[in-house]
Parts: structure tokens; C-alpha cells; sequence
């Protein structure tokens, strides 16, 4: 089953289903609340589809799935999966790592399968976040002299994956080191090493244009 | 209207009829990599404390004696790197890298870098094979697999092998009998062969014990196929002792080394039994 994505728009979500007010439960539970309640009631589960969906539907565009309908389908079985290991979620990590996760590993699993991951990243909407990439290399560029954003797109989308996936998640999802740690499961001092490295990486090749 | 996506999702895992998987599940994965990571521990350290007892069970480590012929028959280096069991440490390797590989999968094993947990692996390693070693479990392994295990005498060099040269007066390995009167002892060597050891005239330290069980080394003269003529004896001890006495013995096979008072230890060549 494919979602329709433009028949569901994050923002209009507010109405009743299965009896319970979305946005109730989306103000009084907190997400570790929610699993719990979602374990006696599988309704529960749709105040975290709601609470989530829209920024994993982001993440798993950005990390390269251009088409609408292949994303919902990730994003549908991003949850699916999350359901389904509800039981494996450990409430000392943050619950929203743990879906990230989730999202991360079915994403690249898909990609592997298809043996193409596209590397372009959303122009639009997320040009304001390749400036948050020239920020974090600490460029101090002249304003008639500032990288245009389909430069710095290009010299993102030029790294390997692994770089791409941790500058995604550091300056456009904006997660933590540690949060990035636990949604790629490794060592927080690896993340620091390769966000530098990218970094170096999209440096340099800034400066040759 | 359309469906709203977290309906879609519901009905999806309706239809599908998914249940979250129970948790004893997940905690069974994990305790499995648990077990793993401490599985590989111990038997790293199982490796770790026989690689420390094969290297330390050498003569140009506990006899000053020996020391001084080596330096004098070919480089002191040479014969250390020869005595390094390299089968026993790559084996540590591997289990430490498999304690890795159990480690990384636990719940958060991702969040310690490669180093910390080998060094930290390595280190548990160590503390057990000193517990280990303090009982000996390195010489009992060691001395199983050599006399038990065919073709494992050519993965290590070890001592065995130096006091399994009769033709050049060196036989080493465990009463199996005795006979007082008749001061003939009967030794099994590391190959399973019964020398049948006449210890009249043998040349021992005081208060050597020579019952069935214990390990000698035993200089002397092969006599005949299964005979030999004790010059010394000495048990086979790792720690440090006295030099035995110099014997007269047979000269060596090899015309290469000069006969010396003492018998030379030198590697046989590998044999493959």
C-alpha cells in the first residue's frame, strides 16, 4: 500500500481517531509514555505516527529518496518496523534516535537493494540549511562573495555516504552529537572525526570553485 | 476525505496482522552477544595464558647456562623469536576480536570506539590468565594438545620438541613406572614412545621426587631403541634453577656443532609422526 503523501499534510493533522485527541496526547504523553501505552493499545501508536512522520519523511528525502511515493512507502514501513520492535525501544536513548534509526537503516537497506542511492539533496525548502553548512565550516566569505547554495549542494552531494549521512543529520535534522552517535551506532568520538572530515572534505571543494 | 496516514499506518499493521515481537526476544538477542563477547574473554585468556607458559617453558629462559650456550651457538633474538607461539597469539587475536564483535552488538557497545573496548578486552584477558596461570592451566592445555593432538608440536616451538633428542642425550617427559631396586625408570615422551631410563648413575638434585606422573628432563646416552642411560635429571619445572652438572655425552648428529660438555639444545627437524 502506498500513502498518498499529498493527501496528508502533517500540519492539518488535529482531528479525533480511534477516540483520542491527537493533539491531546501529543501535549500530555511524552514519547517513552507513549510506547508504553502503545504496547496495551495499538491505537496509541498513531499520536507517535503523527508526532513523527513529518520529519522522518524529511530525513528519508534527504537522505536521497526523490520520489514521493518511494518515501511514503519507506515511511510506512519505518513504522511498521518501529511497531513491530516496539519492545526493543531502551528508554535511556531518546526515543526519537531510536525511530531516526530505524528510518536510517531502512533507507539504506532500500538503496542497497536498488543499488542506487541518488545524492541529491532538496533544493527550495533546505536552502536556508546550506547556509547552517557554510556557517559550521567557518568561512568568513565577503558578501559579494558568498557560495552560491547550488555550489554548496554539489559539494555535498559530492562526499560519500557515510560523510553525507552525519552532515544531513548534523545541519539539517540538527541532531547532537550524541543524538547522531545513536541514530548511526558509533562512537560519538567517530562522529566528531567524520563531521570534521566532511567538513575538510566540502572546504575544499568550496574553494576550488 | 482521504485516510490520514497514521490511520493508513494502523490499518496497515491490521492487515498485515503485525504484532511487536515480546521482549525475552530482544533480551535473548543480546544476552547471546553477551555470552559472546564473554566467551571470547576467557578463551582469549585461555590463549593468552598457554602462549605465556609455551614462550616462559624454555631453557634459554630459566637456565642461565643455556642462555650463555645460545648466545654463543647463534643470536639471543633469533631463538626468542623462534619461541614466540604465534599460533596461540593469533588465536587471542581472534577471540578478541570476536569479544569486539559481541561487544559492538550489545545494546550500546556502538558507543565505544574499536580501541577501548580491545584494550579493555585485552585487559580482562590478561587479569584472568593470571589467575589462570597462578594454577597452572597454561602448562595442563599445553601439555593435553602436544601429547593428544596431532600436528599441533609443528604449530608452536616448544621445549617439548628440544628434549625429544635422544640421539643428542636430551629425553624429556612423564614417569609412567618405576622400579627402585633395579633403578630403571620408564618415561613416556612427548610422542607417546616408552624409553625404558636406567637413573644408577644419574646425577640429581636432592630432593628430586621421581614418582609416576611427574615431568623430567633427562640428559644422558640412548642406549638402544627404547633405551637411555640418565647422566642428570632434573624436573620440568618453569621457574628458575640451578644448572644441571655438566655430562659427558654422545656427540652430536650434526658434524656442524662440535661435541661440548654439555649436551647442545638445538630444534630438531619437524616430524610429522
Amino acid at each position: 500500500m502506498t500513502l498518498n503523501h499529498h493527501a496528508v499534510e502533517p500540519q492539518e493533522f488535529s482531528g479525533n481517531m480511534a477516540g483520542f485527541s491527537v493533539n491531546q496526547e501529543k501535549q500530555q504523553y511524552s514519547d517513552q509514555e507513549l510506547v508504553v501505552k502503545t504496547l496495551d493499545d495499538k491505537q496509541k501508536f498513531a499520536a507517535i505516527v503523527r508526532r513523527y512522520e513529518s520529519p522522518l519523511f524529511r530525513y528519508i528525502v534527504r537522505q536521497g529518496c526523490k520520489d514521493t511515493g518511494m518515501a511514503q512507502d519507506l515511511l510506512q514501513e519505518v513504522f511498521i518496523k518501529a511497531y513491530l520492535h516496539l519492545n526493543d525501544y531502551d528508554p535511556t536513548l531518546t526515543f526519537s534516535s531510536w525511530i531516526y534509526r530505524i528510518a536510517h537503516n531502512e533507507t539504506v537497506s532500500h538503496f542497497r537493494k536498488e543499488k542506487n542511492r541518488p545524492c541529491v539533496l532538496s533544493r527550495g525548502e533546505d536552502d536556508l540549511l546550506f547556509e547552517r553548512i557554510v556557517d559550521g565550516l567557518g568561512l568568513e566569505e565577503p558578501e559579494n562573495q558568498k557560495h552560491p547554495t547550488s555550489e554548496i549542494q554539489a559539494a555535498v552531494d559530492g562526499l560519500e555516504s557515510r560523510y553525507r549521512d552525519i552532515i544531513v543529520l548534523k545541519f539539517f535534522e540538527e541532531k547532537s552529537y550524541e543524538e547522531i552517535s545513536d541514530i548511526l551506532q558509533m562512537p560519538e568520538g567517530t562522529v566528531a572525526t567524520l563531521i570534521n572530515r566532511a567538513k575538510k572534505k566540502i572546504k575544499a571543494c568550496l574553494e576550488k570553485k | 476525505m482521504p485516510k490520514k496516514s497514521s490511520d493508513l499506518i494502523l490499518d496497515e499493521i491490521e492487515k498485515r496482522k503485525v504484532v511487536p515481537i515480546p521482549r525475552w526476544r530482544f533480551i535473548l538477542k543480546r544476552s547471546i552477544f553477551w555470552i559472546l563477547a564473554a566467551i571470547s574473554v576467557i578463551t582469549g585468556s585461555i590463549a593468552m595464558v598457554t602462549a605465556i607458559y609455551v614462550f616462559l617453558d624454555n631453557d634459554f629462559i630459566v637456565d642461565r647456562a643455556n642462555i650463555d650456550r645460545l648466545f654463543a651457538q647463534r643470536p639471543f633474538i633469533e631463538e626468542v623469536v623462534e619461541s614466540i607461539p604465534y599460533v596461540w597469539l593469533i588465536a587471542m587475536f581472534l577471540f578478541i576480536l570476536a569479544a569486539y564483535y559481541g561487544f559492538r552488538h550489545t545494546k550500546k557497545g556502538y558507543r565505544y570506539p574499536m580501541l577501548r573496548i580491545v584494550t579493555g578486552s585485552l585487559l580482562v584477558s590478561l587479569s584472568i590468565s593470571g589467575v589462570l596461570n597462578i594454577f597452572d592451566v597454561g602448562k595442563y592445555i599445553h601439555r593435553y594438545l602436544i601429547e593428544n593432538i596431532q600436528g599441533y608440536d609443528q604449530l608452536v616451538n616448544t621445549n617439548e620438541i628440544r628434549w625429544t633428542q635422544m640421539d643428542k642425550g636430551l629425553l624429556g617427559g612423564k614417569v609412567v613406572s618405576q622400579s627402585i631396586p633395579e633403578h630403571v625408570i620408564v618415561v613416556r615422551d612427548y610422542k607417546q614412545r616408552l624409553w625404558t631410563v636406567d637413573i644408577a648413575s644419574a646425577d640429581m638434585n636432592s630432593g628430586i621426587r621421581i614418582i609416576p606422573g611427574r615431568y623430567l628432563k633427562i640428559t644422558g646416552i640412548k642406549t638402544g631403541p627404547k633405551t637411555f642411560k640418565a647422566k642428570s635429571i632434573r624436573p620440568w619445572v618453569r621457574r628458575a634453577h640451578k644448572p644441571v652438572q655438566p655430562v659427558t655425552t654422545t656427540p652430536p648428529a650434526n658434524p656442524s656443532h662440535p661435541p661440548s660438555a654439555v649436551p647442545a639444545i638445538t630444534k630438531p627437524e619437524m616430524s610429522t609422526h
